[in-house]
């Protein structure tokens, strides 16, 4: 340190220890894309939520991860990445059944919202990239807004002009945040027992799916400019980004340590959205508040039913780790 | 709380259409995407160093990098990129301390991610003793201290560097970095008398 000589010097001691624990605080691999990906899903859902303190942000800690994370990436991808996003959601599609892939369009029509109107597009600030923002938006929501029976492994991947990427190398990283994100999206699903892994949709994603199917082409417009946005794609999106807003809420409450207010806003998102997109990310943020509400009883039950009905859950570490005192 | 209308405020103007994003700001050239990729380890590393708990890490990272995105426009290109992010940095450590002081302590959320199960258990367990006496001993600086010690010794920062990011005098750096030392010594001293003793 010739910058400080004249100060009097570390020990050798104190040196070594340095020295020795300097590559602890690395983070992993894994650590840069979790919060890469809360990082835009917070940005992307207005990210006003996740700024109160330090208390911040559901996307991390909650469950929202998995469809916001899809939102969020939809907004800021590019072409490469939204065509990957269509391969992904007719291969999930074809595999867990029309919920995935409604799920993952609502999302998406939500990055059109978010994307087109707001125009964060915060990572990908230039225009052109963001006219392949929105025509990817728009690819993929044709496709992923199929119903069940047609979307089948061999489904066309979107047209090539989509899958054109101005910047190869971020786009690389962001297909591989989608194409996690979907997979998330697709082990919530599958780990579902329900009959709509294998049956026609249930009521409430068959009344979301023709809302999410796809505006004209037309209204992509060629500069990429903001009003590219569908106004279609308003209720579906206004759903799963109230569904979203709730989760968020609940999260913060949680982290401000009034888990009665938590449950409220999580009954208040059952009683909204019973079927909703994120009733397994509701259902594992229940247990956390139930633990910090000191209903241990009511929270290991709601934590078994919470495994039973989705075994595979990217949740499941957190709701198993609920109660543990720390 | 500050903090608090101040988002409220941000988020008002993100649901109002702010297309200012795509606008051509002076720096529209830094992007947030690249100052994520150049800066997230420090970040990350200098949470730990501060005084995060593990399991709010990625909370706190994850917020300094949204404050950054709010502000890119307002970054002015006089210090280094990381000089700045250090500095929200340490607001957003300073915000997140006095929550969890009004929440009385409350445990932090679990971590949410499985660790990858990288690692081989014996040097593992030495540097992971290393790393968590390295941090205790931090602990006992005070916050100015601490910032200044985390980067003159660990990040190998300048002092002018420092003397940005914290918004001091040069002269001011130089005197906290001689207490921290001396601080951390006496502190190293006493870890070490325990040890023999025990």
């Amino acid at each position: 340190m010739s910058d400080f000589d004249g100060i009097d010097e570390l020990s050798s001691d104190a040196r070594a220890l340095i020295e020795g624990a300097r590559g602890g605080d690395e983070p992993t691999s894994a650590d840069r894309a979790r919060v890469r990906r809360a990082v835009m899903a917070a940005i992307a859902a207005g990210a006003g939520a996740a700024t109160a303190g330090a208390a911040s942000s559901a996307a991390a800690a909650s469950g929202t991860s998995a469809a916001t994370t899809t939102t969020a990436t939809g907004t800021t991808a590019t072409g490469a990445a939204g065509a990957a996003a269509g391969g992904t959601a007719a291969a999930s599609g074809a595999t867990a059944g029309l919920a995935t892939s409604v799920k993952l369009a609502a999302a998406l029509m939500v990055a059109g919202a978010v994307g087109g109107t707001v125009a964060v597009a915060p990572w990908e600030p230039d225009e052109a990239s963001t006219s392949h923002v929105a025509q990817a938006v728009e690819a993929r929501t044709a496709n992923g807004a199929r119903p069940a029976e047609r979307l089948d492994p061999s489904s066309p991947a979107p047209t090539p002009e989509a899958a054109e990427s101005p910047e190869p190398e971020p786009a690389r990283l962001e297909t591989a945040a989608l194409e996690t994100a979907a997979l998330e999206t697709a082990a919530l699903e599958t780990g579902e027992p329900s009959p709509e892994a294998t049956q026609p949709p249930a009521p409430s994603h068959a009344r979301r799916a023709p809302r999410a199917s796809p505006a004209p082409p037309a209204t992509v417009s060629p500069a990429g400019e903001p009003e590219a946005a569908e106004p279609e794609a308003a209720p579906s999106a206004s759903s799963l980004a109230a569904e979203v807003a709730l989760l968020r809420r609940a999260q913060a409450a949680i982290n401000q340590g009034d888990a009665d207010a938590a449950l409220r806003i999580l009954a208040e998102h059952a009683s909204q959205h019973p079927s909703g997109v994120m009733a397994a990310e509701r259902e594992a943020a229940r247990v956390v508040a139930l633990c910090r509400a000191g209903r241990e009883a009511e929270a290991r039950a709601a934590s078994a039913r919470f495994l039973r009905a989705h075994p595979q859950s990217p949740l499941r570490a957190r709701v198993q780790s609920a109660c543990a005192t720390r | 709380m500050a903090g608090h209308t101040e988002s409220m405020g941000a988020a008002a103007a993100a649901s109002t259409l702010d297309v200012k994003a795509t606008g051509s700001s002076p720096r529209s050239d830094l992007r947030l995407e690249d100052v994520y990729e150049q800066c997230f380890d420090f970040i990350w590393r200098s949470a730990r160093r501060m005084g995060v708990p593990e399991p709010s890490v990625d909370d706190v990272v994850q917020e300094v990098f949204v404050v950054a995105h709010r502000r890119l426009a307002d970054f002015e290109g006089r210090s280094s990129v990381k000089t700045w992010l250090f500095g929200i940095l340490l607001r957003v450590v300073s915000d997140y301390r006095r929550t969890q002081r009004r929440k009385g302590g409350l445990a932090p959320l679990p971590e949410v991610l499985e660790d990858d199960g990288s690692g081989c258990p014996a040097a593992a367990t030495e540097q992971r003793e290393r790393v968590r006496l390295l941090h205790a001993l931090l602990a006992e600086l005070d916050e100015d201290k601490r910032a200044v010690f985390v980067l003159a010794e660990l990040e190998q920062m300048t002092a002018p560097e420092m003397a940005e990011s914290l918004g001091v005098n040069l002269n001011t750096v130089y005197s906290r970095l001689r207490a921290a030392r001396q601080k951390f010594e006496a502190a190293l001293k006493r870890h070490r008398a325990r040890e023999a003793s025990a």
